[in-house]
Protein backbone atom coordinates (compact mmCIF):
# COMPACT_ATOMS: atom_id res chain seq x y z
CA UNK A 1 0.00 0.00 0.00
CA UNK A 2 1.28 3.38 -0.92
CA UNK A 3 0.48 5.68 1.43
CA UNK A 4 0.88 9.78 0.80
CA UNK A 5 0.85 10.58 4.26
CA UNK A 6 1.51 8.59 7.46
CA UNK A 7 1.94 9.75 11.28
CA UNK A 8 3.57 7.32 13.80
CA UNK A 9 2.67 8.06 17.82
CA UNK A 10 2.70 11.85 17.07
CA UNK A 11 2.50 14.31 19.82
CA UNK A 12 1.51 17.83 20.58
CA UNK A 13 1.41 19.71 23.69
CA UNK A 14 0.90 23.36 24.30
CA UNK A 15 1.91 23.72 27.78
CA UNK A 16 -0.40 21.71 29.62
CA UNK A 17 -2.86 21.17 26.78
CA UNK A 18 -1.94 17.92 25.37
CA UNK A 19 -3.46 18.87 21.59
CA UNK A 20 -2.06 15.35 19.49
CA UNK A 21 -1.55 12.34 22.05
CA UNK A 22 0.21 9.56 19.82
CA UNK A 23 -1.67 9.99 16.70
CA UNK A 24 -1.35 7.40 14.03
CA UNK A 25 -2.93 8.09 10.43
CA UNK A 26 -2.59 6.46 7.13
CA UNK A 27 -3.50 8.50 4.38
CA UNK A 28 -3.50 6.36 1.18
CA UNK A 29 -2.58 7.23 -2.32
CA UNK A 30 -5.21 8.46 -4.62
CA UNK A 31 -8.16 8.88 -1.28
CA UNK A 32 -10.51 11.42 -0.04
CA UNK A 33 -9.53 11.53 3.13
CA UNK A 34 -12.14 12.65 5.89
CA UNK A 35 -11.08 13.72 9.17
CA UNK A 36 -14.11 14.01 11.38
CA UNK A 37 -13.54 14.70 15.06
CA UNK A 38 -15.43 17.71 17.52
CA UNK A 39 -14.18 20.82 18.10
CA UNK A 40 -10.64 20.95 19.76
CA UNK A 41 -10.00 17.24 18.68
CA UNK A 42 -7.09 17.87 17.67
CA UNK A 43 -7.66 18.33 13.58
CA UNK A 44 -6.63 21.09 12.55
CA UNK A 45 -3.01 20.83 15.03
CA UNK A 46 -2.48 18.06 12.89
CA UNK A 47 -2.93 19.48 9.71
CA UNK A 48 -0.73 22.63 10.84
CA UNK A 49 2.01 20.52 11.74
CA UNK A 50 1.49 18.54 8.02
CA UNK A 51 2.12 21.96 6.22
CA UNK A 52 5.02 22.62 8.90
CA UNK A 53 3.66 25.69 10.56
CA UNK A 54 4.13 24.10 13.48
CA UNK A 55 6.31 21.40 14.88
CA UNK A 56 5.53 18.37 16.66
CA UNK A 57 6.34 17.74 20.88
CA UNK A 58 7.04 14.06 19.57
CA UNK A 59 6.76 11.44 17.15
CA UNK A 60 7.04 11.27 13.63
CA UNK A 61 5.19 11.45 10.26
CA UNK A 62 6.24 11.16 6.60
CA UNK A 63 5.06 13.14 3.89
CA UNK A 64 5.62 11.23 0.09
CA UNK A 65 8.12 8.64 2.14
CA UNK A 66 10.09 11.42 3.50
CA UNK A 67 10.54 11.69 7.10
CA UNK A 68 9.55 15.21 9.16
CA UNK A 69 12.88 15.59 10.32
CA UNK A 70 14.77 14.77 7.05
CA UNK A 71 16.05 17.94 4.86
CA UNK A 72 13.85 16.41 1.82
CA UNK A 73 11.03 17.57 3.51
CA UNK A 74 11.06 21.12 1.73
CA UNK A 75 10.49 19.14 -1.15
CA UNK A 76 7.79 16.95 -0.18
CA UNK A 77 5.96 20.25 0.90
CA UNK A 78 6.28 21.88 -2.77
CA UNK A 79 3.69 18.72 -3.65
CA UNK A 80 1.17 20.05 -1.12
CA UNK A 81 -1.39 22.72 -1.24
CA UNK A 82 -2.81 23.65 1.57
CA UNK A 83 -5.67 26.13 3.37
CA UNK A 84 -5.33 26.17 6.98
CA UNK A 85 -8.54 26.82 8.90
CA UNK A 86 -9.31 30.49 7.69
CA UNK A 87 -8.30 31.80 3.88
CA UNK A 88 -4.75 33.43 3.79
CA UNK A 89 -4.64 36.29 0.81
CA UNK A 90 -3.25 39.51 1.05
CA UNK A 91 -6.40 41.52 1.78
CA UNK A 92 -5.19 44.83 -0.18
CA UNK A 93 -4.07 42.62 -3.81
CA UNK A 94 -6.84 41.68 -6.12
CA UNK A 95 -7.80 37.36 -6.43
CA UNK A 96 -5.20 37.89 -9.56
CA UNK A 97 -2.37 39.55 -8.03
CA UNK A 98 -2.60 37.29 -5.14
CA UNK A 99 -2.58 34.15 -7.71
CA UNK A 100 0.40 35.46 -9.28
CA UNK A 101 2.21 36.94 -5.92
CA UNK A 102 1.35 32.55 -5.20
CA UNK A 103 2.91 31.95 -8.44
CA UNK A 104 6.07 34.06 -7.84
CA UNK A 105 6.44 32.37 -4.11
CA UNK A 106 6.28 28.90 -6.27
CA UNK A 107 8.69 30.45 -8.66
CA UNK A 108 6.56 29.30 -11.30
CA UNK A 109 8.04 30.83 -15.29
CA UNK A 110 4.91 32.56 -15.81
CA UNK A 111 1.33 33.34 -14.81
CA UNK A 112 -0.15 31.16 -17.58
CA UNK A 113 -2.92 29.13 -15.56
CA UNK A 114 -4.51 32.17 -13.83
CA UNK A 115 -7.00 32.67 -15.61
CA UNK A 116 -8.11 28.79 -15.57
CA UNK A 117 -7.93 28.93 -11.88
CA UNK A 118 -9.87 31.86 -11.45
CA UNK A 119 -12.15 29.45 -13.79
CA UNK A 120 -12.36 26.74 -11.39
CA UNK A 121 -13.38 28.61 -8.36
CA UNK A 122 -15.99 30.60 -9.60
CA UNK A 123 -13.66 34.49 -9.51
CA UNK A 124 -13.53 35.00 -13.28
CA UNK A 125 -15.35 38.22 -12.83
CA UNK A 126 -13.99 38.88 -9.55
CA UNK A 127 -10.50 38.75 -11.03
CA UNK A 128 -9.37 42.85 -10.43
CA UNK A 129 -11.65 42.83 -6.92
CA UNK A 130 -9.51 43.44 -4.00
CA UNK A 131 -9.63 40.65 -1.62
CA UNK A 132 -10.64 42.91 1.24
CA UNK A 133 -13.96 43.89 -0.42
CA UNK A 134 -14.98 39.60 -0.85
CA UNK A 135 -16.91 37.54 1.43
CA UNK A 136 -15.79 35.11 3.42
CA UNK A 137 -16.97 32.29 0.69
CA UNK A 138 -14.93 34.04 -2.14
CA UNK A 139 -12.22 34.17 -0.06
CA UNK A 140 -12.52 30.38 0.52
CA UNK A 141 -12.45 29.87 -3.13
CA UNK A 142 -9.56 31.99 -3.71
CA UNK A 143 -7.74 29.98 -1.00
CA UNK A 144 -8.54 26.78 -3.21
CA UNK A 145 -6.97 28.24 -6.18
CA UNK A 146 -3.69 29.78 -4.12
CA UNK A 147 -3.89 25.97 -2.88
CA UNK A 148 -4.36 24.46 -6.60
CA UNK A 149 -1.42 26.67 -7.82
CA UNK A 150 1.20 24.50 -7.13
CA UNK A 151 -0.59 22.02 -8.81
CA UNK A 152 -0.56 19.51 -5.81
CA UNK A 153 -0.23 16.08 -5.63
CA UNK A 154 -1.55 16.00 -2.22
CA UNK A 155 -4.51 18.71 -1.04
CA UNK A 156 -5.01 19.51 2.60
CA UNK A 157 -8.19 21.36 2.89
CA UNK A 158 -9.29 22.01 6.79
CA UNK A 159 -13.17 22.81 6.54
CA UNK A 160 -13.00 24.16 3.14
CA UNK A 161 -16.86 24.28 3.20
CA UNK A 162 -16.95 27.03 5.88
CA UNK A 163 -18.47 29.85 4.60
CA UNK A 164 -19.91 28.78 1.34
CA UNK A 165 -23.03 29.41 0.11
CA UNK A 166 -25.70 25.48 -0.87
CA UNK A 167 -24.20 26.35 -4.66
CA UNK A 168 -20.59 26.54 -3.71
CA UNK A 169 -20.39 23.87 -0.88
CA UNK A 170 -22.23 22.12 -4.30
CA UNK A 171 -19.05 23.58 -6.62
CA UNK A 172 -16.69 22.69 -4.25
CA UNK A 173 -17.44 18.84 -4.09
CA UNK A 174 -17.62 18.50 -7.83
CA UNK A 175 -14.07 19.82 -7.55
CA UNK A 176 -12.88 18.22 -5.25
CA UNK A 177 -14.21 15.02 -6.75
CA UNK A 178 -12.84 15.97 -10.37
CA UNK A 179 -9.43 16.64 -8.66
CA UNK A 180 -9.11 13.50 -7.57
CA UNK A 181 -10.36 11.53 -10.15
CA UNK A 182 -8.89 13.30 -13.20
CA UNK A 183 -5.52 14.34 -11.85
CA UNK A 184 -5.17 12.02 -9.09
CA UNK A 185 -4.37 14.18 -6.35
CA UNK A 186 -5.08 13.02 -2.62
CA UNK A 187 -6.93 14.82 -0.57
CA UNK A 188 -7.43 15.52 3.03
CA UNK A 189 -9.91 17.00 4.00
CA UNK A 190 -11.12 17.96 7.70
CA UNK A 191 -15.33 18.66 8.27
CA UNK A 192 -17.92 18.85 10.73
CA UNK A 193 -20.63 18.59 8.20
CA UNK A 194 -20.97 14.98 8.20
CA UNK A 195 -23.41 14.67 5.44
CA UNK A 196 -21.45 16.32 2.97
CA UNK A 197 -17.98 14.59 4.06
CA UNK A 198 -19.84 11.44 3.20
CA UNK A 199 -20.71 12.57 -0.48
CA UNK A 200 -17.04 12.53 -0.69
CA UNK A 201 -14.68 10.80 1.42
CA UNK A 202 -13.17 7.62 0.16
CA UNK A 203 -11.31 6.89 3.88
CA UNK A 204 -12.59 8.24 7.16
CA UNK A 205 -9.99 9.09 10.16
CA UNK A 206 -11.84 9.58 13.53
CA UNK A 207 -10.44 11.47 15.78
CA UNK A 208 -11.06 12.67 19.65
CA UNK A 209 -8.63 14.01 22.20
CA UNK A 210 -5.59 14.04 19.90
CA UNK A 211 -6.25 10.55 18.89
CA UNK A 212 -7.51 8.37 16.34
CA UNK A 213 -10.18 6.09 17.30
CA UNK A 214 -10.56 4.93 14.08
CA UNK A 215 -9.47 4.73 10.13
CA UNK A 216 -11.90 2.83 8.12
CA UNK A 217 -12.32 2.83 4.14
CA UNK A 218 -15.78 4.92 2.93
CA UNK A 219 -17.08 0.61 1.58
CA UNK A 220 -16.14 -0.70 5.03
CA UNK A 221 -18.24 1.60 6.69
CA UNK A 222 -20.95 0.79 4.34
CA UNK A 223 -20.57 -3.12 5.87
CA UNK A 224 -20.48 -1.82 9.20
CA UNK A 225 -22.93 0.06 9.17
CA UNK A 226 -26.12 -1.91 10.23
CA UNK A 227 -29.51 -1.34 10.28
CA UNK A 228 -31.48 1.00 12.82
CA UNK A 229 -35.04 1.21 13.88
CA UNK A 230 -36.85 4.75 14.01
CA UNK A 231 -39.59 4.10 17.24
CA UNK A 232 -41.39 6.62 18.56
CA UNK A 233 -43.25 5.63 21.08
CA UNK A 234 -45.49 8.17 23.55
CA UNK A 235 -42.91 7.87 26.92
CA UNK A 236 -38.79 7.16 25.70
CA UNK A 237 -38.28 6.11 29.82
CA UNK A 238 -40.65 3.32 29.34
CA UNK A 239 -39.11 2.31 25.94
CA UNK A 240 -35.34 2.48 27.87
CA UNK A 241 -36.42 0.21 30.73
CA UNK A 242 -37.74 -2.01 27.82
CA UNK A 243 -34.37 -1.79 25.78
CA UNK A 244 -32.18 -2.63 28.90
CA UNK A 245 -34.35 -5.47 29.26
CA UNK A 246 -33.73 -6.45 26.25
CA UNK A 247 -30.17 -5.79 25.75
CA UNK A 248 -30.46 -3.74 23.14
CA UNK A 249 -28.77 -0.85 22.12
CA UNK A 250 -30.33 2.23 21.13
CA UNK A 251 -30.15 6.00 21.31
CA UNK A 252 -32.67 8.41 22.67
CA UNK A 253 -33.12 11.50 19.88
CA UNK A 254 -35.86 12.89 22.07
CA UNK A 255 -39.15 12.37 24.17
CA UNK A 256 -40.92 10.83 21.74
CA UNK A 257 -38.10 9.37 19.18
CA UNK A 258 -35.57 6.28 19.89
CA UNK A 259 -33.39 4.33 17.80
CA UNK A 260 -32.36 0.82 18.32
CA UNK A 261 -29.27 -0.83 16.70
CA UNK A 262 -29.77 -4.68 16.03
CA UNK A 263 -31.88 -6.95 15.26
CA UNK A 264 -35.31 -7.16 17.02
CA UNK A 265 -38.08 -8.56 17.74
CA UNK A 266 -40.58 -6.29 16.42
CA UNK A 267 -43.90 -8.32 17.81
CA UNK A 268 -42.11 -9.13 21.19
CA UNK A 269 -41.41 -5.85 21.31
CA UNK A 270 -44.45 -3.74 20.84
CA UNK A 271 -46.53 -6.13 23.41
CA UNK A 272 -43.68 -5.66 25.97
CA UNK A 273 -44.15 -2.10 25.53
CA UNK A 274 -47.77 -1.73 25.37
CA UNK A 275 -47.74 -3.93 28.68
CA UNK A 276 -46.24 -0.73 29.95
CA UNK A 277 -48.78 1.44 29.38
CA UNK A 278 -46.23 2.72 26.19
CA UNK A 279 -47.96 3.84 23.03
CA UNK A 280 -46.12 2.95 19.89
CA UNK A 281 -46.84 5.63 17.24
CA UNK A 282 -44.45 4.86 14.47
CA UNK A 283 -41.62 2.07 13.80
CA UNK A 284 -39.43 2.43 10.92
CA UNK A 285 -36.00 1.22 9.38
CA UNK A 286 -32.75 3.16 8.28
CA UNK A 287 -29.80 2.64 7.45
CA UNK A 288 -27.22 4.21 9.52
CA UNK A 289 -24.97 6.86 8.11
CA UNK A 290 -21.39 8.26 8.45
CA UNK A 291 -23.13 10.86 11.48
CA UNK A 292 -24.68 8.28 13.46
CA UNK A 293 -21.22 5.80 13.22
CA UNK A 294 -19.90 9.01 14.48
CA UNK A 295 -22.10 9.30 17.12
CA UNK A 296 -21.78 5.73 18.66
CA UNK A 297 -17.81 5.79 18.14
CA UNK A 298 -17.62 8.76 20.60
CA UNK A 299 -20.04 7.14 22.93
CA UNK A 300 -23.54 8.43 22.20
CA UNK A 301 -25.68 11.47 22.41
CA UNK A 302 -27.27 10.02 25.38
CA UNK A 303 -28.27 6.40 26.18
CA UNK B 1 15.44 32.53 -1.30
CA UNK B 2 16.38 35.08 -4.25
CA UNK B 3 12.44 34.18 -5.25
CA UNK B 4 11.22 35.23 -1.74
CA UNK B 5 13.81 38.03 -2.39
CA UNK B 6 11.75 38.81 -5.40
CA UNK B 7 8.24 38.29 -3.93
CA UNK B 8 8.45 40.78 -1.26
CA UNK B 9 10.33 43.54 -3.38
CA UNK B 10 7.20 43.27 -5.74
CA UNK B 11 4.70 43.03 -2.95
CA UNK B 12 6.44 46.28 -1.09
CA UNK B 13 6.36 48.38 -4.03
CA UNK B 14 2.46 47.71 -3.97
CA UNK B 15 1.85 49.15 -0.94
CA UNK B 16 1.35 52.78 -0.92
CA UNK B 17 3.11 52.96 2.52
CA UNK B 18 6.66 52.57 0.88
CA UNK B 19 5.46 55.42 -1.31
CA UNK B 20 4.65 57.15 1.74
CA UNK B 21 7.57 56.93 3.30
CA UNK B 22 9.81 57.62 0.14
CA UNK B 23 7.63 60.90 -0.58
CA UNK B 24 8.37 61.64 3.47
CA UNK B 25 12.04 61.20 3.28
CA UNK B 26 11.85 63.63 0.16
CA UNK B 27 10.36 66.63 2.34
CA UNK B 28 12.89 65.42 5.19
CA UNK B 29 15.79 65.56 3.08
CA UNK B 30 14.37 68.88 1.04
CA UNK B 31 13.27 70.81 4.73
CA UNK B 32 16.50 70.20 6.90
CA UNK B 33 19.32 72.38 4.90
CA UNK B 34 16.44 75.11 4.36
CA UNK B 35 15.43 75.26 8.27
CA UNK B 36 19.38 75.19 9.05
CA UNK B 37 19.94 78.38 7.12
CA UNK B 38 16.64 79.68 7.97
CA UNK B 39 18.27 79.25 11.96
CA UNK B 40 21.74 80.43 11.51
CA UNK B 41 19.63 83.80 8.94
CA UNK B 42 17.71 84.87 11.78
CA UNK B 43 20.95 85.17 14.53
CA UNK B 44 20.88 81.67 16.10
CA UNK B 45 22.93 79.13 15.92
CA UNK B 46 22.52 76.64 13.11
CA UNK B 47 19.20 74.37 13.18
CA UNK B 48 19.81 72.26 16.38
CA UNK B 49 23.24 73.17 17.05
CA UNK B 50 24.45 70.97 14.10
CA UNK B 51 26.87 71.34 11.34
CA UNK B 52 26.03 71.73 7.81
CA UNK B 53 27.69 67.92 7.96
CA UNK B 54 25.64 66.82 10.26
CA UNK B 55 22.32 67.69 8.37
CA UNK B 56 23.91 66.18 5.07
CA UNK B 57 25.23 63.03 6.49
CA UNK B 58 24.23 61.95 9.80
CA UNK B 59 20.56 62.60 10.15
CA UNK B 60 19.05 59.89 7.92
CA UNK B 61 20.10 57.85 10.69
CA UNK B 62 16.39 58.16 10.95
CA UNK B 63 16.13 56.07 8.34
CA UNK B 64 16.11 53.08 10.60
CA UNK B 65 13.34 54.04 12.86
CA UNK B 66 10.87 54.84 10.19
CA UNK B 67 12.33 51.81 8.20
CA UNK B 68 11.47 49.87 11.76
CA UNK B 69 7.92 51.57 11.54
CA UNK B 70 7.35 49.91 8.21
CA UNK B 71 8.87 46.98 8.69
CA UNK B 72 6.54 46.52 11.46
CA UNK B 73 3.66 47.45 9.36
CA UNK B 74 4.83 45.06 6.39
CA UNK B 75 5.08 42.21 8.69
CA UNK B 76 2.60 42.70 11.05
CA UNK B 77 0.45 42.64 8.28
CA UNK B 78 2.13 39.51 7.31
CA UNK B 79 1.67 37.49 10.58
CA UNK B 80 -1.52 38.96 11.25
CA UNK B 81 -2.88 37.91 8.84
CA UNK B 82 -1.07 34.88 8.47
CA UNK B 83 -0.48 35.14 4.65
CA UNK B 84 3.45 34.29 5.79
CA UNK B 85 2.05 30.49 6.01
CA UNK B 86 1.74 30.80 2.08
CA UNK B 87 5.32 30.61 1.99
CA UNK B 88 5.72 27.90 4.42
CA UNK B 89 3.42 25.54 3.25
CA UNK B 90 5.02 25.99 -0.36
CA UNK B 91 8.33 24.84 0.74
CA UNK B 92 10.00 27.46 1.91
CA UNK B 93 12.35 27.00 4.92
CA UNK B 94 11.36 29.28 8.03
CA UNK B 95 15.05 30.87 7.92
CA UNK B 96 15.46 31.74 3.95
CA UNK B 97 12.30 33.70 4.83
CA UNK B 98 13.46 35.48 7.73
CA UNK B 99 16.67 36.48 5.96
CA UNK B 100 14.88 37.37 2.84
CA UNK B 101 12.83 39.45 4.95
CA UNK B 102 16.06 41.18 6.24
CA UNK B 103 17.42 41.69 3.34
CA UNK B 104 14.68 43.23 1.56
CA UNK B 105 14.36 45.34 3.99
CA UNK B 106 17.84 46.34 4.55
CA UNK B 107 17.41 46.92 0.54
CA UNK B 108 14.48 49.56 1.26
CA UNK B 109 16.20 51.20 3.68
CA UNK B 110 19.58 51.72 1.87
CA UNK B 111 17.35 53.09 -0.86
CA UNK B 112 15.44 55.58 1.39
CA UNK B 113 18.92 56.40 2.44
CA UNK B 114 20.31 57.21 -1.25
CA UNK B 115 17.22 59.16 -1.83
CA UNK B 116 17.94 61.36 1.78
CA UNK B 117 21.55 62.09 0.46
CA UNK B 118 20.44 62.58 -3.16
CA UNK B 119 17.88 65.17 -2.52
CA UNK B 120 19.62 66.84 0.72
CA UNK B 121 22.69 67.42 -1.64
CA UNK B 122 20.54 68.19 -4.49
CA UNK B 123 19.11 71.22 -2.41
CA UNK B 124 22.10 71.59 -0.05
CA UNK B 125 24.48 72.76 -3.10
CA UNK B 126 21.87 75.96 -3.95
CA UNK B 127 22.52 76.71 0.57
CA UNK B 128 25.62 75.70 1.52
CA UNK B 129 29.33 76.64 0.83
CA UNK B 130 30.28 73.58 -0.28
CA UNK B 131 33.86 74.14 -0.47
CA UNK B 132 34.57 74.55 3.27
CA UNK B 133 33.20 70.95 3.76
CA UNK B 134 35.80 67.86 3.99
CA UNK B 135 35.28 65.88 1.26
CA UNK B 136 36.92 63.05 3.55
CA UNK B 137 34.83 63.81 6.23
CA UNK B 138 31.46 63.54 3.87
CA UNK B 139 32.63 60.57 2.47
CA UNK B 140 33.24 58.90 5.96
CA UNK B 141 30.16 59.84 7.30
CA UNK B 142 28.20 58.62 4.28
CA UNK B 143 29.79 55.36 4.86
CA UNK B 144 29.63 54.97 8.19
CA UNK B 145 25.75 55.84 8.05
CA UNK B 146 25.23 53.30 5.69
CA UNK B 147 26.77 50.52 7.91
CA UNK B 148 24.55 52.48 10.87
CA UNK B 149 21.25 51.97 8.88
CA UNK B 150 22.36 48.76 7.96
CA UNK B 151 23.42 47.12 11.15
CA UNK B 152 20.03 48.58 12.76
CA UNK B 153 17.75 47.01 10.38
CA UNK B 154 18.06 43.29 11.95
CA UNK B 155 17.01 44.96 15.38
CA UNK B 156 13.76 46.28 14.01
CA UNK B 157 13.02 43.17 11.89
CA UNK B 158 13.28 40.47 15.21
CA UNK B 159 10.94 42.62 16.90
CA UNK B 160 8.57 42.84 13.92
CA UNK B 161 9.07 39.09 13.76
CA UNK B 162 8.66 38.02 17.88
CA UNK B 163 6.10 40.22 18.77
CA UNK B 164 4.22 39.58 15.15
CA UNK B 165 2.49 42.65 15.05
CA UNK B 166 2.08 46.60 14.23
CA UNK B 167 2.94 46.50 18.17
CA UNK B 168 6.33 45.48 17.54
CA UNK B 169 7.08 49.21 15.35
CA UNK B 170 5.67 50.70 18.54
CA UNK B 171 7.76 49.18 20.95
CA UNK B 172 10.84 49.20 18.99
CA UNK B 173 10.71 53.03 18.29
CA UNK B 174 9.86 53.44 22.33
CA UNK B 175 13.11 51.47 22.87
CA UNK B 176 15.04 53.43 20.68
CA UNK B 177 13.62 57.04 22.31
CA UNK B 178 14.33 55.65 25.94
CA UNK B 179 17.66 54.47 25.42
CA UNK B 180 18.59 57.70 24.01
CA UNK B 181 16.84 59.64 26.72
CA UNK B 182 18.39 57.68 29.60
CA UNK B 183 21.84 57.97 27.78
CA UNK B 184 21.19 61.88 27.64
CA UNK B 185 20.00 62.07 31.41
CA UNK B 186 23.39 59.82 32.41
CA UNK B 187 25.71 61.98 30.34
CA UNK B 188 24.29 64.93 31.44
CA UNK B 189 24.03 64.39 35.21
CA UNK B 190 26.90 62.94 35.19
CA UNK B 191 25.89 58.99 37.06
CA UNK B 192 26.19 55.73 35.00
CA UNK B 193 28.28 57.94 32.56
CA UNK B 194 30.26 54.92 30.53
CA UNK B 195 27.50 52.82 30.88
CA UNK B 196 25.19 55.74 29.51
CA UNK B 197 28.03 56.04 26.59
CA UNK B 198 27.49 52.28 25.95
CA UNK B 199 23.83 52.07 25.70
CA UNK B 200 24.15 55.05 22.78
CA UNK B 201 26.43 53.43 21.12
CA UNK B 202 24.22 50.42 20.27
CA UNK B 203 20.89 53.00 19.83
CA UNK B 204 20.36 54.99 16.75
CA UNK B 205 19.24 57.74 18.54
CA UNK B 206 22.62 57.72 20.51
CA UNK B 207 24.18 57.76 17.44
CA UNK B 208 22.92 60.68 16.04
CA UNK B 209 23.15 62.36 18.89
CA UNK B 210 27.08 61.21 18.86
CA UNK B 211 27.94 62.24 15.81
CA UNK B 212 25.55 65.27 15.32
CA UNK B 213 28.41 67.45 16.23
CA UNK B 214 31.54 66.03 14.93
CA UNK B 215 32.28 62.10 13.96
CA UNK B 216 32.50 59.58 16.89
CA UNK B 217 35.15 59.63 19.13
CA UNK B 218 35.90 56.03 18.73
CA UNK B 219 34.34 55.03 15.29
CA UNK B 220 35.33 51.76 15.41
CA UNK B 221 33.33 50.82 18.75
CA UNK B 222 30.71 52.57 17.41
CA UNK B 223 30.51 50.24 14.51
CA UNK B 224 31.25 47.48 16.28
CA UNK B 225 28.73 47.80 19.25
CA UNK B 226 26.13 48.48 16.00
CA UNK B 227 27.23 45.18 14.44
CA UNK B 228 27.08 43.22 17.52
CA UNK B 229 24.29 44.01 18.42
CA UNK B 230 22.87 43.02 14.58
CA UNK B 231 23.92 40.12 14.53
CA UNK B 232 22.38 39.50 17.71
CA UNK B 233 19.42 40.44 16.59
CA UNK B 234 19.47 38.77 13.57
CA UNK B 235 20.38 35.37 15.51
CA UNK B 236 17.57 35.58 17.81
CA UNK B 237 15.10 36.82 15.51
CA UNK B 238 16.23 34.16 12.57
CA UNK B 239 15.81 31.06 15.79
CA UNK B 240 12.68 32.51 17.62
CA UNK B 241 10.93 32.79 13.94
CA UNK B 242 12.48 29.14 13.01
CA UNK B 243 11.37 27.63 16.71
CA UNK B 244 8.15 29.32 17.08
CA UNK B 245 4.36 27.71 16.45
CA UNK B 246 2.35 29.37 13.66
CA UNK B 247 -1.41 29.67 13.18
Amino acid sequence: MEYVLTTKKLCKHYRKFQALDNLDLHVEKGAIYGLVGKNGSGKTTLIRIITGLQHPSSGEFTLFGVKNTDNAMVKARRRTGAIVESPSPYLELSAQKNLETEYDILGLPSYDGIEELLAIVGLENAGNKKVKNFSLGMKQRLAIAMALCSSPDFLVLDEPINGLDPEGIVELRELILKLNREKDITVLISSHILGELSKLATHYGFINSGKVLCEISAAELEKACGKRIRVEVGDTKALAQVLDDMEMEYSVESNTVAYVYGKLDVTDFVLTLNERNCHVHSISEHDEDLESFYINLMGGVSR
Amino acid sequence: MSRLIRVELKRMFRDWVAYGIIVFFIIFAAAFPILTVLGADIGEEPYFGMCHTAVLTILPLMCGAFAGLFISREFGVETGTITIRNKIIAGHRRLHIYIADLIVIAIFTLMCYVIYEVVVFAVGAFLFDFSTLSSEIIIKQLLLMALLIVGNVPLCVAIAYILRNVAGAVLGYMVQMVLMTGGMLGQMSGVFGKICEVISRFSPQGQIQMTAYAMPDKVWLTILCTLALGLAAAFAGGLCFSKCDLK
